[in-house]
């Protein structure tokens, strides 16, 4: 068994879980908030734009076989600049992670476990993703390989589910706030897919490199459908005036369904899905975030520092007061920093790579990268 | 030294084995509900919630509890007692379940709650701060009924659940789940009449409810106008708390609807404008609608009726004015038989099927004016549709849909086919 590659699947599965966890916190509820009735079709402009922007990424990566995108910014700006990318990326990462489990753990506080203590609940969500990535990249991935499934599912039969409840006018005036927030500050959306920057990551963690193309595609076209089924849900099966201001619009979706008197309360389940999901999550980000430190810090295995990180993560889950200031965090301060950095900065580093790259093959035709 | 080192290193491993162990143990045993500790005798399960207007404070609550006994899951007779009525004048529902946890000595739970019942004098005044605060209680389900009481919340609680063999809880669900077969009370709850009083396009409604007993079937309402209704004395023209009934005893009665513009109740609907709302918006699964015989004008004709296809509706803006076409299509079964008709012959078959369709057609108009032009209400989520002609939010909101809503005309056909009777066709 490898526990150092990933195959395709569970690369595939790895990618998935990280967006699809998003859906189920904070991004669909912006969306919803930001263009109104207009949103499904927000959503799948934003989703045509997520999959260009995926053609873009593999075009570029197949310029560079078997590098990441830490090598491609080297390659670009030189070893200096490579550090503090790969710093920034770091800290990137290690804010979705905290901001994402202290938010997911509020949720879960409010609903259920109300005499738990936050610290007491976030520990138990890093461990688990701490131990994972004890054991490697490989069993990270065969948990998300077996556990993104079970979150297509969850998210594929809410949308069965809630049919009933459907208002398709609700989609009515189509272009909701105006065309500008539609389709101009609409697209700033596209933040929603922020979280795939783990895909940068990927290529050298692969066990067959010429899949990255396979995993770019199929990671984008299976997020986006999830994407447009849950924003659907919420827009079509209850006012969205109040699913954008709810702490979670999802499981206020899911608390709506009904499966006859036998099954009261079927959240539950959708719940117990969504937890492992989150733990899946972690441990990718961990997964990822441990993979730059080892890469800058020139360490063998950087795996042992899992529960290092898993510390500074809690740590820093811990900053935001309240639920208002987590809201501030994931509304504001997480979308504008992947505007700015996943979508601007390192579209940039890509293609000023990808065009250095063209310049030095048409100049070299022989030379390879390294 | 290699040995000591090798020795240090597996003590090592086995105490960070250990140390994972009990952590894992801790968690487990945690979230499954170690640490609180509640038994189920900690909780009052509150059934039902009734609100009525206070006299010495703002709200009068009314908590329907369940006792949990063995007895009472016996259900073998008629007498035995499933809950208990607790009331209580507060100025606010969570003060209310404060004063009810201390009175109790227990923690009064609503994650069973069934059914939420607001007396009219109190829905008229506008409920939004109820619902708001209900919707926002993580223990009330979206799921949760909702009905509007013409009689106090409280006395209709004391009396439901009497001709369930005492089993209240089960009363409720089987009333919630009879509008599969009963045209006569519509699908209202929580999360669906919240999310209509949030919405610009649409207007709330609930299931009417009322005691039902001499005085109430003797006290016709004077709230519901008249507009000259089709066979006026029918059976389908009563609402909650009319229908000749039981008359020697209380008992809880489900029957029409009532209407809301914004918050605040506004009026009812009898049985059969009910059966002309779920005919419009799709709801109806099944029901019996009993017309004069055209053939007969001494007698009744009884149909089971059910949608042939989805119902059709249209909304034109005709200079601004609202210009809504309903298309009805019913299959129907006739269930009467008479020794003096011949129901097997198709001309007195057609005859009936266009007075069967006249009949509903007329039915359904005066249902869609009472709502637009007396109640000022769109309960039918016509506006829904209208939003189709604006392409921005801006647009729809300065047309303002509810205050056009009252000048909108209706054009209704409806399509009957009556397929079948059954065993007999001619006596």
């Amino acid at each position: 068994m490898n526990l150092s590659k990933l195959r395709t699947f569970e690369a595939i599965a790895v990618c998935c879980i990280i967006v699809l966890n998003k859906i189920i916190l904070n991004p669909t509820k912006n969306i919803i908030y930001e263009t109104g009735s207009s949103s499904v079709l927000n959503i799948i402009y934003v989703c045509l734009l997520a999959i260009l922007l995926s053609v873009g990424i593999w075009k570029v990566f197949s310029k560079f076989p078997n590098s990441d995108v830490l090598d491609i910014a080297e390659f670009s700006f030189g070893k200096t600049f490579k550090w503090f990318f790969a710093v920034a990326f770091l800290i990137y990462f290690l804010f979705v992670c905290s901001i994402s489990v202290r938010s997911f753990v509020e949720n879960i506080k409010i609903f259920y476990q109300k005499e738990l203590d936050l610290r007491f609940l976030l520990i138990i969500f890093l461990l688990a993703a701490a131990i994972a990535n004890r054991k490697g990249v490989g069993l990270v991935g065969r948990v998300a390989s077996f556990i993104t499934p079970l979150t297509i599912l969850g998210i594929f039969l809410t949308f069965i589910s809630v049919t009933g409840l459907f208002n398709w006018y609700r989609i009515f005036p189509i272009l909701g706030y105006g065309i500008n927030e539609t389709f101009f500050t609409g697209a700033s959306n596209l933040y929603a897919f922020s979280s795939l920057s783990v895909l940068l990551f990927l290529p050298p963690l692969l066990e067959k490199k010429a899949d990255l193309k396979k995993v770019t595609m199929i990671t984008t076209i299976i997020t986006s459908l999830m994407l447009i089924f849950s924003i659907t849900c919420m827009v079509l099966a209850l006012s969205f005036s109040f699913t954008s201001s709810a702490l979670s619009p999802m499981y206020l979706v899911i608390r709506s369904i009904e499966w006859g008197s036998f099954f009261e309360s079927p959240e539950a389940i959708f719940t117990f899905i969504f937890i492992l999901s989150m733990i899946s999550f972690l441990s990718v980000f961990m997964m990822v975030s441990l993979y730059i430190i080892s890469k800058i810090g020139k360490l063998k295995n950087g795996t042992t520092l899992s529960l290092s990180l898993a510390e500074i993560v809690l740590g820093a889950s811990l900053i935001a007061k309240d639920i208002p200031s987590l809201n501030f965090l994931e509304s504001v301060i997480y979308k504008y920093f992947s505007l700015i950095f996943v979508f601007g900065i390192t579209s940039l580093v890509l293609l000023v790579g990808y065009f250095k790259k063209k310049k030095k093959g048409a100049n070299h035709p022989d030379e390879t990268m390294e | 030294m290699k040995q000591w080192n090798k020795l240090s290193q597996i003590i090592f491993r086995i105490f960070t084995f250990l140390v994972l162990l009990c952590l894992s143990a801790f968690s487990c045993l945690s979230l499954c509900g170690f640490t609180s500790l509640k038994s189920i005798d900690q909780y009052s399960y509150v059934i039902a919630v009734g609100f009525d207007k206070g006299t010495s404070a703002p709200l009068k609550l009314t908590f329907q509890v369940a006792i949990p006994s063995p007895s009472s899951s016996s259900g073998d007779s008629s007498n035995s007692q499933d809950s208990t009525i607790n009331t209580v004048e507060c100025s606010s529902i969570d003060s209310g379940i404060n004063i009810l946890n201390d009175y109790l000595s227990k923690e009064v739970s609503l994650t069973h709650c069934k059914v939420l019942i607001f007396s009219e004098e109190l829905a008229s005044e506008g409920i939004s701060p109820y619902i708001n605060t209900l919707f926002n209680d993580v223990e009330i389900r979206p799921t949760c009924s909702i009905f509007i009481s013409r009689s106090d919340s409280t006395s209709f609680l004391k009396t439901s659940g009497t001709h369930f063999q005492g089993i209240t809880s089960k009363s409720y669900e089987s009333t919630t789940n009879s509008i599969r077969y009963n045209g006569y009370i519509g699908s209202s709850k929580l999360g669906t009449f919240f999310s209509n009083l949030q919405d610009t396009f649409s207007c709330g409604y609930t299931t009417l409810v009322s005691v039902n007993n001499q005085n109430t079937i003797d006290q016709k309402s004077n709230v519901v106008p008249s507009m000259n209704s089709v066979g006026a004395n029918l059976d389908s023209n009563y609402i909650a708390g009319e229908s000749p009934i039981n008359r020697n005893q209380d008992s809880a009665e489900h029957l029409g609807l009532a209407v809301f513009r914004g918050d605040k109740f506004v009026g009812e609907l009898n049985g059969i404008e009910t059966f002309s709302h779920l005919l419009v918006t799709n709801q109806l699964n099944e029901a019996l609608v009993t017309i004069p015989n055209p053939l007969n004008e001494t007698t009744f004709v009884d149909l089971s009726v059910e949608l042939k296809k989805s119902t059709k509706t249209k909304v034109k803006l005709v200079n601004g004015t609202p210009f809504i076409q309903v298309t009805v299509s019913l299959d129907s079964k006739l269930l009467s038989i008479d020794s003096n008709t011949d129901y097997s012959n198709e001309e007195n078959i057609g005859k009936i099927e266009d007075y069967a369709s006249t009949y509903l057609k007329q039915n359904i108009l005066e249902y869609l004016y009472k709502t637009s032009k007396v109640y000022k209400s769109d309960i039918a989520s016509f506006g829904s549709k209208a939003s189709a002609h604006f392409l921005t939010w801006q647009d729809w909101e300065e047309y303002n849909w509810l205050s056009h809503y009252q000048d909108s005309f209706f054009e209704v056909n409806v399509d009957m086919q009556i397929h079948s009777s059954s065993f007999l066709q001619r006596v």
